[in-house]
């Protein structure tokens, strides 16, 4: 086993198609690991027939290999993660696991929006990127630049990633992690020809970008590969530039874990100390034929033993382990322990999932930070069995399939055995549904459907919610949250959940509260907030959890259409409670404050807000036409196009009820000359004439009146 | 000892009235307090004039005091009318309380105030065994009002048997609703049960729903033979 000065734990990030795969394959293959032959082309680490079919990565691979650099022997654990939006909560999940990443970024698309996603989720996980520029190759050969305008690409990019990093790094590293040609943390090269090449390599072999140019021109990369080979370059660059887990582990620790630093364990975690107790986080599951569950997770602090008994501290499970493994290349090998630093692969951790904190049985330790992912699905199908008998093994997989990956939403209705299963895009409920049939289960889904969102344009207030026995009576104002508010929240810098005490009140009036609300904040729950104006109201305390019940449980189904509510405020101002405690019960109280909240809704001009996408067209001139109209057929508003040579780019934005089927469409419309790309853009407001209709349209497919009440229904 | 039983017409006052007679007590009066107020603190008021019958029903004379029942001061016609209860030789004031502090301190003050002696015979019964008493005594009642939470219209007007709570015990799990209603879930008539010389039987009734809460309306009802 390597000490932890020796390992090196990354994840390569990109935006999609970027290359990532086809470099962590090359970089196996110079390894050692896998012959060249099955590397680059045939995407050796894209194995799944789903993920061969369509040319993308979907799930996340774990890999390993040995480098030597200066005289020492290194092990480098690498994560390929996906670049399709679907598929970011792979990329947010693999982020815990390791501590510097290779942000992978396509020469001719540049800087893309899920580059800067990428980005994102590294550094909000203190993890330090380093750059690849790729396919430097086609800047040569299809664009036909020259070695100077080679040179003034690079800049580019580079000013431009810079640029992010200075913005989205933490304070202390916002200098220190900034990519620098001169020292060698960015690398320019060809992971399709195996070649890469950086500043201080090319003084070391004299190779100068004009022979770069002649090497690609005269179509003879190869010999460039012998001389500057990709996995040389890269590796060395990644030993270099990115942290062991033993420096890292020390900055990186207080941000992922809330525990006390001084404690056994928590010195433990900052020294990455393999005598300590034990501390790991699970960040993936995965369901293997043959060994069945396997948690992966970073071991942070002690050492996993083979055989021992492990205890799950969010859900309070324990488990013994089968099998303790690490990666060797791209397959798993079984030890006897594995120690503080390394990535683990557990066999028989059953019921982990991702996001879990591992310790021994009979030990307590505080939980890791949980892994929040910034996008949410926005698809829905239903599901149904084909076949009766299927119906139990169905619900199974299901649950399965919600373990492995946490970003879908599955909702089991034993009842009426109609499923539905919500994920981050068509693609990824295709994927989904594939893996369903995969696993025996015939199925029928329905048409995919959008999820919305619920929220208010005005104000309301005082309104008055009484109780059933009309004992209780709760007097509150609705507003808009504050758009920088909102976003905090989004964006993780304010963290979902009910607030203890008043330690997040300078946070929250740093990003725009008003002071006495901020002091007052009882709970922050899906981009809402309940705020307690009252002083001095009795027993207001003895039910301040059931009123915060009652508030949460109406922004999870809105009185428009029964969507999910967002960015809403709500004030209580007053507040009449019986004083006998069987009068306050929760049969009592939740409807009395439901009510409340779903009038004052009602009354604020309520609205449905739609998910948007934003799509990037690459396509010949010719056929810019056909895409733009492709674009405008479905409510899209094109937001930017540029040119260069004879390809345009095209960025705009659609609402992603009408993407469905767009992939077939833009593909006719162009005859296949075209890359596109997804990112999504949170919500919008539908338009005002869409409204009734979608409204009623959700309504019915509920079995709900078709028309949502009025305030009148809750109120009074 | 001569008693008088806080009455309503509803399941707790009537057992009440049945635990005195078994603690062998002369029960001298039913006293109805008929509030004006559909939103008392203190009062039932489902159906309060059903009162009537039902004390025809036990054959025992019935006091009825008309309160506007606003909170705190209706409290000084309870006063009122246990002060005459005490001038006409009653001893002990019985009520139906279970977990309603707030009825039972009252009450409580004002028997001390006066020298009466209160008792709360259900006081802090287990809910679920005191609902099963009443089955199993044959009393028969019915749900004159409900308002919580997971209550919806199929419960009005539905007699507690013991299908009734085992669907209650599903929504006491859900949602919080007290076993015996003693939230103030829901109220009750006694319509039978082993006082009654005669039974109740509706002739007429209608339901009344709203929002999360709703009554019945008693119109007509008569007393039969048993
Ligand atoms: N010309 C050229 N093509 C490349 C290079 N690197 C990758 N490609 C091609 O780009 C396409 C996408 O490569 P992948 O490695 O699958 O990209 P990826 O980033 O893993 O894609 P996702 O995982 O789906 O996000 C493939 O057709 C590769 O052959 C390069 O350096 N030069
Ligand atoms: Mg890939």
């Amino acid at each position: 086993m390597y000490d932890p000065k020796h390992i090196r734990n990354i994840g390569i990030v990109a935006h999609i198609d970027h290359g990532k795969t086809t470099l962590s394959d090359n970089l196996l293959a110079g390894a050692g690991m896998i012959s060249s032959e099955l590397a680059g082309d045939q995407r050796f680490l894209d194995f799944d027939e789903q993920e061969q079919d369509r040319g993308i990565t979907i799930d996340a691979a774990n890999v390993s290999m040995v480098h030597k650099y200066k005289e020492a022997q290194y092990l480098i654990n690498l994560i390929d993660t996906p670049g399709h939006v679907d598929f970011g909560g792979d990329v947010t999940r693999a982020m815990r696991a390791v501590d510097g990443s290779v942000v992978v970024v396509c020469a001719v698309e540049g800087i893309m929006p899920q580059t800067e996603t990428v980005l994102r989720q590294s550094l909000k996980e203190n993890v330090r990127p380093v750059l690849f520029i790729n396919k430097v190759d086609r800047l040569l050969n299809e664009l036909k630049l020259d070695s100077d305008e080679l040179q003034q690409r690079f800049i580019k990019i580079i000013a431009n990633a810079n640029k992010l990093i200075k913005n989205m790094a933490p304070k202390e590293f916002k200098d220190k992690w900034l990519a620098r040609v001169e020292d060698g943390s960015v690398a320019f090269g060809s992971a399709y020809h195996n070649w890469a090449i950086n500043i201080p390599i090319m003084q070391k072999t004299g190779i100068t970008f004009n022979d770069i140019y002649e090497y690609c021109k005269s179509d003879n990369q190869k010999e460039l590969a012998e001389k500057v080979p990709i996995h040389e370059v890269l590796l060395g660059m990644v030993v270099e530039h990115l942290p062991s887990p033993d420096i890292a582990q020390r900055y990186r620790v207080p941000n992922i874990w809330s525990g006390d630093m001084e404690s056994e364990e928590g010195q433990g975690m900052i020294n990455t100390n393999p005598d300590s107790p034990l501390a790991v986080m699970v960040t993936n599951v995965s369901i293997d034929k043959h060994a069945g569950e396997i948690a992966t997770g970073r071991v942070y602090g002690g050492t996993i033993e083979k055989g021992s008994e492990i205890y799950f501290v969010g859900s309070m499970g324990k488990a013994r382990t089968q099998q303790v493994g690490v990666y060797f290349g791209p397959e798993r090998v079984n030890t006897d322990k594995v120690p503080a630093g390394n990535i683990v692969a557990i066999t028989g951790a059953r019921n982990a999932v991702a996001g879990e904190t591992i310790t021994s049985y009979g030990n307590k330790i505080s939980p890791f930070e949980s892994i929040e992912h910034i996008s949410e699905p926005v698809v829905t199908v239903a599901v149904e069995a084909k076949n009766t008998k299927d119906l139990p093994k169905l619900i199974e997989v299901l649950r399965q399939i919600g373990k492995e990956d946490p970003t879908v939403r599955v909702e089991i209705n034993e009842e009426t055995g109609e499923h539905l299963i919500s994920g981050m895009g068509e693609l990824h409920l295709e994927i989904i549904a594939y893996r369903i049939k995969d696993k025996g289960v015939e199925i029928e889904t329905s048409e995919p459907i959008v999820v919305y969102r619920e929220t208010i344009a005005g104000t309301a207030g005082p309104v008055e919610g009484k109780s059933p026995n009309k004992h209780n009576r709760f007097y509150l104002d609705i507003e808009p949250l504050e758009e920088s508010v909102f976003k905090a929240i989004q964006e993780g810098d304010i963290k979902e959940g009910r607030v203890k005490g008043k330690e997040l009140a300078a946070k929250f009036q740093e990003y725009g509260l008003k002071k006495d609300e901020a002091r007052k904040v009882w709970d922050v729950n899906k981009r809402s907030l309940f705020i307690n104006m009252t002083r001095g109201i009795q027993y207001l305390d003895e039910i301040k959890e059931l009123l915060m019940d009652g508030f949460e449980s109406t922004l999870d189904d809105g009185p428009i259409a029964r969507e999910k509510v967002m960015g809403i405020k709500v004030l209580l101002k007053d507040a009449k409670i019986h004083e006998d405690a069987v009068h306050r019960g929760p049969a009592q109280v939740l409807p009395a404050i439901r009510k409340a909240v779903y009038g004052a809704i009602m009354m604020a001009q309520p609205n449905l807000l739609e998910p948007m996408q934003k799509v990037y067209i690459n396509t010949p001139q010719d056929y810019m036409g056909a895409a733009t109209r492709e674009i405008q057929n479905r409510r899209g508003q094109i937001e930017d196009m540029s040119q260069e040579g004879d390809m345009t780019t095209l960025q705009s934005k659609v609402p992603v009820a009408e993407m469905f089927g767009f992939a077939g469409d833009i593909r006719s419309a162009t005859e296949g000359r075209c890359l596109w790309s997804t990112e999504s853009a949170g919500f919008e407001r539908l338009p005002r004439e869409l409204q009734k209709t979608i409204i009623t349209e959700i309504r019915q497919r509920k079995g709900l009146s078709p028309e949502p009440y009025g305030p009148d229904h809750y109120l009074g | 000892m001569k008693a008088a039983v806080l009455f309503s017409g509803g399941k707790d006052s009537t057992m009440a009235a049945y635990k005195a007679i078994e603690q062998g007590l002369e029960v001298k009066y039913l006293i109805s307090m008929i509030s004006s107020n559909s939103e008392s603190y203190m009062f039932h008021t489902s159906n309060i004039h059903m009162t009537e019958l039902a004390a025809q029903a036990m054959d025992m004379p019935l006091s009825c005091y008309n309160t506007p029942g606003i909170k705190e001061k209706e409290l000084d016609d309870l006063k009122m009318v246990l002060t005459d209860m005490k001038n006409r030789g009653v001893e002990a004031i019985f009520s139906g309380a279970m977990y309603s502090s707030y009825q039972k301190s009252r009450i409580d003050k004002l028997c001390q105030d006066l020298s009466l002696k209160s008792v709360s015979p259900l006081w802090h019964k287990d809910p679920y065994e005191y609902m099963m008493e009443l089955v199993d005594l044959d009393f028969k009642i019915i749900l004159v009002s409900v308002s919580a939470a997971g209550l919806d219209e199929s419960w009005l007007g539905r007699e507690i048997d013991r299908e009734f709570l085992e669907d209650l015990l599903k929504i006491h799990e859900k949602h919080g609703v007290h076993m015996s209603f003693e939230g103030g879930e829901a109220e009750t008539l006694v319509l039978d049960c082993p006082l009654f010389k005669k039974r109740i039987k509706i002739k007429e009734m209608d339901k009344v729903w709203d929002k999360d809460s709703g009554h019945v309306n008693i119109k007509k009802a008569v007393l039969v033979d048993k």
